[in-house]
């Protein structure tokens, strides 16, 4: 939804806009990249051991009839989970 | 939820550490590509002009109905943990945007919460309070979506948004698709055969500072 991790981590850091050729028009780099890490081998629990709080918010998904959710709070230290799914190669971002 | 697939490769998405007009910009470890979330695209690199693929399978809701929907679900866990504590609630709270940040576009104010899609290349915007109970727009000779939300929806609660090329109408109370007569049910996220539509829930500022000719669907 919005890049919300950078909230919270760049509260001491002086954003400078950076001219670098292959950089978009307009980008600041707030934090190093790969400072929030993505999660690329992700690892599911069961429903009944999750330890999620039942008002919590959750990105839920079905894919190929395989549920999974993504806690949003969770989702906040890492903005980007890649996984994949029988054929679908796809990725929960927040 | 989006692909990963573009031009016939796989890539990983991560957060470049770096904003454009205060919003997300992702990029790819296989090819260094930035990707906007709010353009809906990548806006610099190998794949610049690539449209982001939505996969609209997914929606925001409360763990204790996702599970009831689906108790067979799984949870993502990292380290041992299912969840987190809250980081934001002052942030969604606070009429300002990241860093004070404000709206140029004053057709809403900086935080009115708003669903947002792209279609045919132009940007499409409609703020949250009016989706109540449901609204459909035409967008094109045959192109007609609606979208809803209910009367006590969070604001993190997904918008329903649907796409038709007949249209709907409302029937006893109830939004139909013309048609293939399929009802809407608000409380599965449920309309039968129709087509979900690709969006996302957000902030006005993020989406106009980033797509300042979108539409504003009232």
């Amino acid at each position: 939804m919005i890049a919300l991790f950078l909230i919270l981590l760049s509260g001491s850091v002086s954003p400078s806009v950076v001219g670098a050729q292959d950089r978009p028009e307009g980008f600041e780099q707030i934090l190093p990249r790969g400072r929030i890490a993505a999660v690329s081998e992700p690892v599911y629990v069961a429903a009944d051991e999750a330890k999620i709080a039942p008002s919590s918010w959750v990105l839920g998904v079905v894919i190929d009839g395989r549920p999974l959710a993504y806690s949003l709070n969770l989702l906040n230290a890492h903005e980007v989970v890649n996984d994949t799914v029988g054929e679908t190669h796809f990725a929960a971002v927040w | 939820m989006y692909s990963r697939d573009y031009r016939g490769r796989t890539v990983d998405f991560e957060a470049s550490g770096g904003l454009v007009n205060s919003s997300l910009v992702m990029q790819d470890q296989q090819t260094d590509t930035y990707w906007s979330i709010m353009e809906g695209k990548a806006i610099s690199g190998e794949l610049e002009g690539e449209r982001l693929k939505e996969l609209p399978v997914g929606e925001k809701i409360q763990w204790r109905h996702w599970k009831g929907k689906y108790p067979e679900t799984r949870a993502l866990s990292i380290d041992g943990r299912e969840d987190a504590p809250d980081a934001y609630r002052a942030y969604f709270r606070d009429e300002d945007g990241f860093r004070g940040q404000a709206a140029e576009d004053e057709r809403l104010s900086t935080k009115a919460p708003i669903f947002a899609f792209h279609h045919g290349g132009a940007a499409f915007a409609a703020e949250h309070r009016t989706l109540v109970g449901g609204k459909p727009f035409q967008l094109g000779d045959e192109t007609f979506v609606l979208l809803y939300r209910s009367n006590h929806s969070s604001m993190f609660r997904s918008t329903l948004a649907f796409v038709s090329s007949a249209g709907f109408t409302l029937d006893d109370g109830s939004w139909v698709e013309k048609g293939t007569g399929a009802r809407l049910d608000p409380t599965a996220g449920t309309f039968g055969a129709a087509v979900r539509l690709g969006g996302f829930d957000t902030f006005w500022y993020n989406f106009s500072l980033n797509n300042p000719n979108a539409t504003l669907l009232e």
